[in-house]
């Protein structure tokens, strides 16, 4: 998801297609077809929308023109393996959790044999070039940068079952180069299993929010943390959540999408959501909600 | 080499003594072998390596085209020109005599076509190419523009005059296309679907409704690509385990099993008589019992 001005744009991979609901007049409407089965999106510094395209092995970026291109194809001169989520900072980078698919290796370009978070970064108006980021063993999955750049939350991947399930933050220099990571919040094992994160939301003040669902069962939960590991709100929900995102003019709704296809609107948290983009005047806003 | 499915009249065509040998290894997806006759030499492309390569024999490999919009089938025209479905460049482009390439076709009322995949040239100079939407996604294959405008993926001509007319629009995923030996009939197969369709020419290169003529076999890796007729009409379709072959009436005559993932092939040589045929990492060639069709500036000729 991503707040697009008055819009919130979400991503249906399935049927290959990008949505928009219109928040003042609460219309959907298609805004990308082909999407190429892109899943997790958000805009960068720059405003245009990036997108991870986990089959076709990339992050791309679906420009306003209709066109989508691709910032950087190789990893060091090989495709790498398959971006699960994404996260743009303020600074410009865009970071991917790219994640190995075992059992996958049949096809031409044989996939890394690590999965790791992988940055996107360019200087000035130079060709973009991609990095990997980490180095630890965990398979990354949900992430999210600070709005200063100096920290990167990176949940562990509901797919690497049987280790801890936690969020891991790790310090970023000036040159975007991760140090160790520490832990940061870990998640319970509870009635419904091994809980996982499977979306981060970051709110102005440096509060994350994370989508959290259990491994089996149909429930899950919405945590509100501050920057410093407190756990300051949690609201217990019967879905499971996919995806989390701020939308309007100061990001000041927000919204979840969950395993059962639905959108929904999740009120009076009082938090304002916070993006990489830069502002802009937004025609599409209509009526402030008072 | 290995046989199998094997009718007994396969034996004229894949003799008992059949064996690949290795053109080239090492390489990247090879595609669309097209043989020039006059200079003895082999073209195909290299996906992996965005290249266009040439091999004689005797002398080796060396790049036509490099970088080269990552193309796949490749065709001569009447004179010799190659003619190129440029997969990632999403066009049809020519080398022409002096060695300029030339853009034929981009656009489709003004709308980008998808990702060319292999390409033949009639008898009427008009050449024909199918255009599946699948290179838009395949990992490593990227080119300027990713995005499918296109609700279809079509099999087109493009006549000599620039005219560019959608023939078929219900494909899957059409691959691999070519003319029966008096091009009365076109035949052309479906990645997905695992089939081939046969459509009979008409004025203009217009195309019967069509039917399904042979339906692939085995659930060895391959899948429906490069097609080719020999100068008796039998029918031969890279697909899974190798190469299958099918007389005119769609009945299997056998199947010819091939080290890697075949993706295509061309006859060559003096008498026609060699299929080059390419894979995933390189390059092969076996001895035929029946000629091919000739090409480029020996193809048509009655």
């Amino acid at each position: 998801m991503a707040g697009d001005g008055g819009r919130l744009l979400f991503s249906l991979p399935k049927e290959d297609r990008i949505l928009a609901l219109n928040l003042a007049t609460g219309d959907i409407e298609q805004v990308r077809r082909y999407t190429g089965k892109t899943t997790a999106v958000g805009f960068g510094a720059d405003g245009r929308l990036y997108g991870c395209q986990p089959g076709a092995r990339r992050v791309v970026c679906l420009e306003a023109d209709g066109s989508m291109t691709l910032p950087a194809e190789r990893l060091e001169g090989l495709v790498h393996n398959h971006p699960d989520c994404l996260t743009c900072g303020a600074d410009g980078r865009i970071w991917f959790s790219d994640v190995r698919w075992e059992g996958r290796d049949s096809g031409l370009f044989p996939q890394l044999g690590y999965s790791s978070v992988l940055v996107l970064e360019k200087e000035g108006r130079g060709p973009w070039h991609l990095r990997r980021a980490s180095c630890d063993p965990r398979i990354p999955g949900a992430l999210q940068i600070s709005a200063d750049g100096a920290t990167l939350y990176v949940a562990s991947n509901p797919w690497q079952a049987g280790s801890k399930s936690e969020v891991r933050a790790y310090p970023v220099d000036a040159d975007g180069r991760l140090g160790e990571p520490s832990s940061w919040l870990e998640l319970a094992t509870g009635r419904q299993g091994r809980e996982t994160v499977t979306a981060m939301a970051l709110a102005q003040g440096g509060a994350l929010l994370l989508a959290v669902s259990a491994a089996s069962g149909g429930e899950g939960a919405l945590l509100v943390v501050d920057a410093d590991g407190t756990r300051r709100a949690a609201a217990y929900v019967k879905f499971k959540p996919t995806s989390l995102g701020f939308a309007g003019r100061r990001l000041e709704r927000l919204f979840m999408g969950s395993e059962d296809g639905r959108l929904r609107e999740i009120h009076d948290l009082g938090l304002n959501g916070w993006s990489a983009r830069p502002e802009r005047p937004d025609a599409d806003a209509g009526p402030r909600r008072r | 080499m290995k046989r199998d499915f094997a009718q007994e009249s396969f034996l004229k065509i894949a003799p008992d003594s059949l064996e690949a040998e290795v053109v080239a290894e090492g390489l990247g997806l090879c595609e669309g072998p097209v043989w020039v006759a006059g200079a003895e030499a082999l073209l195909f492309t290299d996906l992996a390596a965005d290249a266009i390569w040439r091999w004689r024999p005797g002398s080796g490999l060396e790049a036509v085209a490099q970088p080269a919009g990552r193309p796949n089938g490749l065709a001569l025209d009447h004179t010799g020109r190659v003619v190129v479905a440029g997969w990632a460049a999403r066009s049809i482009w020519r080398i022409n005599q002096d060695g300029s390439h030339e853009v034929l076709v981009a656009t489709f009322h003004g709308v980008r076509i998808n990702t060319p995949n292999d390409v033949v040239v009639g008898p009427d100079e008009a050449i024909f190419f199918t255009d599946p939407s699948g290179g838009l996604f395949n990992p490593g294959m990227a080119g300027d523009d990713l995005q499918r405008y296109l609700d279809f993926d079509g099999v087109f001509r493009l006549a000599p005059d620039g005219e560019l007319t959608l023939l078929l629009d219900d494909f899957v995923y059409p691959n691999g296309l070519c003319f029966s030996p008096d091009a009365s009939l076109l035949y052309v197969d479906d990645t997905r679907r695992q089939h081939v369709r046969v459509f009979e020419v008409g004025p203009q290169g217009s195309l019967s409704e069509g039917r399904v003529f042979f339906r692939l076999v085995g659930d060895e890796p391959g899948a429906a690509d490069g097609i080719k007729v020999d100068e008796e009409g039998n029918v031969y379709v890279a697909g899974p385990g190798g190469i299958q072959v099918c007389d005119t009436s769609g009945r299997l005559l056998g199947r010819m099993r091939l080290p890697g993932h075949v993706t295509n092939f061309g006859w060559g040589g003096d008498d026609w008589r060699w299929l080059h045929v390419t894979t995933w990492s390189g390059v092969y060639r076996l001895r035929l019992g029946i000629p091919g069709l000739p090409t480029g500036t020996q193809a048509w000729r009655t």
